[in-house]
């Protein structure tokens, strides 16, 4: 039905709609929500939205980076996990929270530079590689905390990642925003954003024209290493806690977003606003059902039908615009 | 800075020990591994200890026999420990509601088929990413398990049923072994002496190839997902009896340790390359080593740290000799520059 719409509206509308169908699902989702609950509307409920998206949205944005080079990374949730607790870790320590961010960030950028260099040098596929490191994440995580949670003694990383309000709106989405502009610009207007297109889209003719491709990727995994630190800040900020199942599945929820948002799961098409988009529909979708008291196992299933039926969507309108 | 043209051709000797390690590294790894634990641990050779490998080992082959199907078919299955939970759900809620156990199992594997069905029709004829599809169907299937039984675990008691699958041993080789055993059987008869198996490895080698040979592409695929489906469904029978109740989110995870089983056995990722008895070796050998390192006391944290280096440790092994193989046939093919 929505082809017959798309065929009589007018081109650049139907560019719009044709590109981002997803956000043709943000308006139906808002809609039928604000119908359905009357808090859903509530500018405070809007924070709320914006606060569990924030998260998702910033692994979700190392993934696209991953996705559009043509890997995958399955340790993202782990790996998050895990780094909180370095973090926490070193705040007990007596060390300052600067320490901490600077471990978290570039033990984040290490463990994606081994992904990257065995995916790459090894010839191990990615989804093998980060399968592995997913497993040895938590191993380490659990051998370090005995499945407790290592409470933050630094308030003022609290603060400063997520109890600060500056303008009303919590730190969390601001660093979200800060973070999407500037890999926004990273991903379309640099040589590297172009260079992570060819390489996902047919790496052998980046190649052919003269692309490092193999620095390229590198840099792609090390990047994604290092957006999983910086989620691990805000993860740890937030629960207060480094927590073995801090970050549980967030790479499957990131996965997710990336594809709602119509990104190829192929690689080399798609862009960090889908991603964005994606994440919004997945908080929305989350927030509006718990509002609504829907049980979290049906929740899960709505999740999960969704996922299938907008990429199936998606691939249809592709097919008929 | 991209080619490896400066590599050096390695001699013809150095080639046929990569060989002997690609066609026979697996075998020398389960051996070292064991012969590692049996020095430390005697008893880790004890007959009973050697049974309880065999028992530890069954959920994980029979999950990864229908996973070996689906990647060699060039796909992925990672909704596996969701069907196998929501499998072993409906077991439970059918024996406790008294219903004959046969019944139960069927229904069992009927859903995970009909999952499997879903999936291969979303994946094949939509044409989404089967790694999308069945994201999707483990949140769906994971979610209607508990919201079936609201979380809780499903108590039974059904002696007889328990007895096939779980405790009695025929010439003291535990039941779920020869379950193993009996699948092995029909199962490698299928992948390795029928026109369909002889299909998966065509598709999952080249699928545009195999169409043009005149392979149903779709077709096999889509058997493919509905056997894995079904499969990982019935390895629920033998975990329900071994635990003796149903839970919602008892094989949560299963789908990583049948795939690790499956690529650690030597099968090729991408497909077309690999064979059920690879998948045994590579179960074995995680069931070896999960054993050995707890009759060690080593923590069950570690053991994941353990099994994850392994993983990646024997893909890596695996692709060196792949890439050694490699150049040698573009050298024999007289491509002299490498």
């Amino acid at each position: 039905m929505s082809a017959s719409i798309l065929s009589k509206a007018p081109q650049p509308m139907r560019t719009l709609l044709g590109q981002s169908g997803v956000l043709v699902g943000i308006l139906g989702l808002v809609v039928t929500f604000s119908f359905a609950s009357p808090y859903f509307l509530d500018a405070r409920n809007f924070i709320n939205i914006g606060q569990q998206t924030t998260l998702l949205a910033v692994a979700a944005f190392a993934m696209t980076f991953i996705i559009l080079s043509g890997e995958i990374d399955l340790s993202i949730g782990a790996v998050a996990s895990l780094l909180g607790i370095f973090m926490a870790m070193t705040m007990r320590a007596g060390y300052p929270m600067e320490a901490a961010v600077v471990v978290g960030l570039s033990v984040g950028a290490g463990i994606g530079l081994i992904n990257g260099a065995l995916t790459l040098f090894g010839h191990v596929p990615s989804f093998i590689v980060t399968l592995g490191m997913f497993s040895i994440a938590r191993g380490v995580s659990y051998a370090l905390t005995n499945a407790r949670a290592i409470s933050v003694a630094d308030e003022r990383f609290l603060f400063l990642f997520a109890k600060a309000t500056p303008l009303g709106i919590s730190a969390t989405v601001w660093y979200a925003i800060v973070l999407f502009i500037i890999l926004h610009f990273l991903l379309t207007r640099t040589v590297f954003g172009a260079s992570v297109y060819a390489v996902g889209g047919n790496a052998e003719a980046a190649r052919l024209s003269g692309i490092p491709i193999t620095q390229v990727r590198l840099l792609v995994f090390t990047l994604a290493g290092v957006l999983t630190g910086a989620t691990a800040i805000l993860l740890t900020a937030r629960l207060g806690t480094g927590f073995v199942e801090g970050a549980r599945n967030l790479e499957l929820d990131a996965i997710a977003a990336v594809v709602l948002g119509g990104t190829s799961f192929a690689g080399g098409r798609g862009s960090l606003v889908r991603t964005l988009f994606g994440a919004l529909l997945i908080g929305i979708l989350n927030n509006g059902l718990s509002l609504l008291n829907v049980e979290s196992y049906y929740q899960l299933v709505i999740k999960g039908a969704i996922i299938v039926i907008a990429v199936l969507l998606d691939r249809w309108v592709a097919e008929r615009a | 800075m991209m080619s490896s043209s400066a590599t050096a051709i390695p001699k013809t000797d150095e080639f046929q020990l990569q060989r002997f390690f690609s066609r026979y590294g697996i075998y020398a790894a389960i051996v070292i591994v064991a012969a590692i634990f049996a020095l430390l641990k005697p008893v880790f050779l004890s007959p009973d200890n050697i049974a309880n490998i065999g028992r530890q080992v069954t959920l994980l082959t029979i999950a990864a026999f229908g996973m070996t199907f689906v990647i060699l078919a060039g796909e992925i299955d990672i909704s596996v420990g969701a069907v196998a939970s929501m499998a072993s759900v409906i077991i439970a809620s059918m024996l406790s509601a008294a219903l004959p156990w046969p019944l139960a199992v069927l229904a069992s594997v009927a859903a995970g088929a009909i999952v499997g069905a879903t999936n291969a029709l979303l994946s094949v004829k939509g044409r989404i990413p089967s790694f999308i599809v069945t994201l999707g169907a483990l949140n769906v299937v994971r979610g209607f398990s508990l919201a079936a039984t609201n979380a809780s675990t499903i108590i039974f008691r059904n002696d007889p049923y328990r007895d096939i699958f779980a405790r009695s041993a025929p010439s003291g080789i535990p039941s779920p072994v020869w379950i193993v055993a009996i699948l092995f059987v029909a199962l490698a008869y299928v992948l390795h002496r029928t026109k369909f198996g002889a299909d998966i490895y065509a598709v999952g080698g080249n699928a545009q190839l195999a169409r043009l040979a005149g392979v149903a592409a779709d077709r096999v695929k889509i058997w493919a997902f509905v056997l894995c489906s079904a499969v990982a469904a019935f390895s629920a029978t033998v975990l329900t009896a071994r635990v003796g109740n149903g839970q919602p989110e008892g094989a949560i995870g299963l789908e990583l340790d049948a795939i690790a089983a499956v690529v650690l056995g030597g099968n090729s990722f991408s497909g077309g390359r690999g064979s059920l008895w690879r998948t045994v070796l590579g179960a074995l050998l995680i069931g070896i080593l999960n054993n050995g390192l707890t009759l060690m006391n080593v923590n069950y944290n570690l053991q994941l740290v353990v099994k994850g280096s392994v993983i990646v440790l024997a893909v890596l092994l695996d692709q060196m000799h792949k890439k050694i193989d490699q150049r040698k046939e573009q050298y024999a093919a007289g491509g002299g520059t490498l």
